[in-house]
């Protein structure tokens, strides 16, 4: 945390940084939902290697944040739940890559 | 090393879960070129007609197995994935390159048939041997950078092996062929063979490794 009596936004850039997408696993979930169109839960669980239990946790944070799009698709006469990034969790994970971009770029060896 | 997670990756990630993960392609692969390589047996009993409806027809039979399998066996395992339309484009790219390198080694061996890069002293300075397996060489060659390009795009050792494995092959049954062996392409056949062995064990394996998963409480 900043202390409050030194804090300057311009200077602590990281203190702006979205907790939602921070965390390694919602970090992992939103690449891989970046590079595509949709992914449906089993084959999410699968890239990402998290349990069903952590995956829908994660899920459900991302959904709360309207980052993501879940819905109940019939593919090829089965149901299939399918993950996808919205306009708001895209925008928000190039303001966050340019974030990350911004305090790693000039980084002394 | 272990790869950096980067976008890039990410995607190269997705596409090998999603094609090449259950075996299911390798088995198509070699299973096609199995096959193949019964093509001048079959050719010689049947006649070049019905040889043609025999050989489409198990083909098509191979393509509609890989396709239940995938739908029935894969899929509720892996999973389905959409490509966003960079994904499609890239795929879409590959196959046209696939498609090139097609299209220039048919070229080049229609030139070789009609002789177009034989000049009137080709046969006096060219070895035998090249001069009765240049088509089997320019195949083979070709085969070879089409798995090579797979390999090189989605980063796996597999696709090199088997273009290593079919060219050989291809070279290896032409030079039995020429030089008076058995009609049957012993070595493209086995190449298939090990390609669709290698295939059926990492099916076998992914449905051993991959439940089905059940949603939990």
């Amino acid at each position: 945390m900043v202390n409050p009596e030194t804090q300057d936004t311009e200077l602590h850039p990281l203190t702006n940084i979205d907790r939602v997408i921070h965390a390694p696993a919602r970090l992992m979930m939103m690449t891989y939902l970046y590079v595509v169109e949709s992914v449906d839960f089993i084959f999410l669980m699968r890239l990402t290697g998290l349990t069903w239990g952590n995956l829908s946790s994660h899920l459900s944070k991302l959904e709360e944040e309207e980052y993501v799009n879940i819905e109940k698709q019939f593919i090829q006469k089965k149901s299939h739940t399918m993950v996808s990034l919205t306009e708001k969790g895209r925008q928000a994970f190039r303001e966050y890559k340019q974030l990350l971009l911004q305090v790693l770029t000039d980084l002394p060896e | 090393m272990s790869q950096l997670f980067t976008p890039k990756n990410a995607e190269r990630k997705i596409f090998r879960l999603a094609i090449f993960q259950d075996g299911i392609w390798d088995m198509q692969i070699g299973g096609m070129i199995v096959l193949f390589s019964f093509y001048p047996v079959t050719r010689r009993l049947l006649g070049p007609g019905w040889n043609l409806v025999l050989i489409f027809g198990l083909l098509g039979f191979l393509l509609a197995i890989g396709a239940m399998l995938k739908r029935n066996v894969s899929n509720p395992r892996m999973g389905l994935v959409k490509y966003g339309k960079k994904q499609k484009s890239r795929l879409l790219t590959m196959r046209l390159i696939i498609f090139g390198i097609f299209l220039a080694s048919s070229t080049l061996a229609i030139a070789l048939i009609l002789q177009v890069f034989r000049g009137p002293d080709w046969g006096a300075k060219t070895p035998e041997w090249l001069q009765m397996l240049d088509m089997d060489i320019v195949f083979g060659l070709f085969v070879v950078a089409i798995f090579s390009l797979v390999s090189v795009v989605f980063r796996m050792w597999r696709p090199f092996i088997y273009g290593l494995l079919l060219g050989g092959g291809l070279v290896a049954s032409g030079a039995l062929t020429v030089f008076g062996g058995p009609e049957f392409q012993y070595p493209f056949a086995i190449a298939g063979g090990i390609i669709l062995a290698i295939g059926l064990g990492i099916f076998l394996h992914f449905v051993r490794t991959y439940q089905i998963p059940v949603e939990e409480a």
